[in-house]
């Protein structure tokens, strides 16, 4: 009966092909037109649905929904890549900067990433230590930035959450994040107690990932200004991010 | 008979081979270290290949309203990758020959065979970063994330199969096989190549999902036809050793169903065996597991669930192409599922 199905899938399509070929000066070597290897190759799956064959079936949406799906759920968390395909170059990578505060990835690997993140605090603003490894320079660029989505008002709050992953194969000790004050671009200051984290414990488990909220609260009295501080977690060096927010 | 279509195929293949395997060598660097590098790199994409898979790719750009150069980077990417596959697939089966001559892990030991694999990894993303340049940002992008998926998936198929080796597994299952060559074999071969033409082609707009069965049955015909030729083609045509998937232990469908199939005595024998390391194993023993395999009629068997496969490959190429004008390409793409299934076998 299969058989029966395909031949008449041929039957729409060859005369369209027929012209076609008219228009466009024998482009084809020929109409597509089931060959006798394909009739024969047919004839055998047209007694029965091959069990392979509805087991590969079986497999391949298995294998769809863990890969593809959740690579698409990854990259989506990134940006909407629908929107993204209307805008120029430049919006792209403008919405990126964007887009980037809803979900930021802190890399904590715990063997490799310390020492290559080492970082001097007289010329970076950051430093750790890890026992047994040489602090190392490494560029500012490689530590996340975690930039609020709007600008702020003085009196305003808002949360903003990112993500934790955790890429070492070791499970983490019970840590709390903190953050120093933050200083504007004017040299104002922004007191650390208006900066809070949820859950205030955490614990993560190898290659587990955690949110994580970030709670800003302006006082009234703030000047206007782009304010930064260093996010920190207490017993886990290699977690840093840095935080920015706009006041206005 | 096909005879005629399979010199439109192979005509058409090797015209798209040529253009990718030229484009290629543009990206190799005319740098030092030559001798024991860039040079090698050239070794096995200059071997003669079928050139399936940046063939795919052009051609179904090309039948869904794109030109060749649209998908050739990509193209070149996707060949680059898999040579550099070829090469560490070498030195992990220990194999001695590749494409009718010696193998880079044969003539010059596996750590430069190691080290050319890994430069021809690094080479792939070069293409794809040009494509920035003629596709723009986003299709780059899309590119890009099908390329990850596509080697993601490989290295994965790679690992269940070495897995497997590596413990001396007899309890697989056709199922695991079927799993295992999705993963390692079809994404690549088939199922990205065209997703990626078409995407390309189309801007984002085409479905790739739609390449998805088709080019599992495909691919899956593909390597179990692969996998036969092994045990039963000729090393001319053929162009590797006869018989070195047995020599290797490697877990094909043939074996899968022998192990299942067979007495529970020669169940335990065929287990010894494939817990010998294989440069201990002998000729007779090799030979013993062909005759089981005859007894059993495992050829047979994997002749017909390849079969089987292509057949509803052919039934999903409707589903994948058949809406589209019938152009050269599309024409080439039909036929090419029958060569690739049928080829001297």
């Amino acid at each position: 009966m299969r058989g029966g199905t395909i031949m008449q899938e041929k039957s729409t399509i060859n005369p369209k092909s027929e012209s076609t070929r008219e228009r466009k000066g024998n482009t084809a070597t020929s109409a597509i037109e089931l060959t006798s290897v394909a009739q024969e190759v047919f004839s055998q799956i047209a007694k029965s649905t091959s069990r392979v064959v509805q087991q590969a079936a079986s497999i391949l949406e298995e294998e769809v929904a863990d890969g593809i799906v959740a690579a698409k759920e990854v990259e989506d968390k990134l940006f909407d890549t629908k929107d993204i395909r209307k805008e120029s170059k430049e919006a792209l990578f403008g919405r990126f900067r964007n887009d980037a505060h809803e979900v930021v990835d802190i890399f904590m690997d715990l063997v490799g990433v310390a020492a290559k993140y080492g970082t001097d605090l007289t010329q970076r603003m950051i430093t750790f230590t890890v026992p047994g490894t040489k602090k190392e320079e490494a560029p500012v660029s490689d530590v996340p930035k975690l930039e609020m989505p709007e600008p702020m008002k003085p009196g305003s709050a808002t949360e903003v959450p990112m993500e934790l992953e955790n890429k070492s194969r070791e499970v983490t000790d019970v840590f709390s994040m903190y953050c120093t004050d933050l200083i504007s671009n004017q040299g104002n200051r922004m007191l650390a107690g208006n900066i809070s984290f949820a859950p205030e414990t955490i614990k993560i488990g190898p290659g587990q990932r955690e949110k994580v909220l970030v709670k800003v609260s302006v006082p009234r009295n703030t000047p206007a200004g782009s304010y930064s501080g260093l996010v920190q977690a207490t017993n886990l060096d290699q977690l840093r991010a840095i935080l920015i927010i706009r006041i206005v | 008979m096909p005879v005629k279509s399979y010199d439109f195929v192979k005509g058409l293949l090797e015209d798209y081979n040529s253009l990718a395997i030229k484009t290629l060598f543009r990206y190799i660097p005319e740098l030092e270290p030559r001798k024991y590098l860039y040079e090698l790199v050239s070794s096995y994409p200059g071997r003669p290949g079928k050139g399936f898979r940046p063939a795919l790719c052009i051609a179904t750009c090309k039948a869904f309203g794109g030109t060749e150069s649209m998908a050739l980077r990509s193209a070149v990417a996707i060949e680059l990758f898999h040579n550099a596959f070829l090469v560490h697939d070498d030195v992990e089966d220990d194999s001695d020959f590749r494409r009718g001559d010696k193998t880079l892990n044969a003539e010059y030991g596996i750590p430069i065979a190691v080290n050319v694999g890994d430069a021809m990894n690094v080479l792939s993303i070069r293409p794809l970063m040009e494509n920035l340049s003629l596709l723009g940002p986003e299709m780059t992008w899309i590119v890009f994330t099908e390329i990850e998926h596509m080697v993601r998936q490989c290295v994965e198929g790679q690992a269940m199969e070495l897995g497997w080796v590596h413990e001396n597994d007899t309890g697989l299952t056709e199922e695991d096989y079927l799993r295992m060559t999705l993963k390692k074999t079809c994404w690549y071969t088939i199922i990205h190549p065209c997703r990626i033409g078409a995407l390309i082609a189309t801007s984002g707009e085409a479905d790739p999902d739609r390449f998805n069965r088709f080019g599992y049955y495909l691919g899956a015909a593909f390597q179990i036809q692969d996998d036969l030729l092994n045990l039963i083609g000729e090393k001319e045509k053929y162009g590797k050793e006869i018989g070195g998937d047995i020599w290797e232990g490697k877990r094909t469908m043939m074996l899968i169903h022998l192990l299942n199939s067979s007495e529970p005595d020669e169940k335990q024998w065929l287990g010894h065996f494939l817990s010998i390391p294989r440069r201990h194993r002998n000729p007779e023993d090799v030979e013993n597991v062909y005759r089981l395999m005859i007894k059993y009629d495992s050829f047979g068997y994997a002749r017909s669930c390849s079969r089987n496969l292509a057949g509803a490959a052919l039934k999903e190429f409707f589903t994948a192409y058949g809406a589209l004008p019938d152009t050269r390409d599309k024409e080439f793409l039909y036929r090419i599922v029958l060569y690739m299934i049928e080829r001297d076998l």
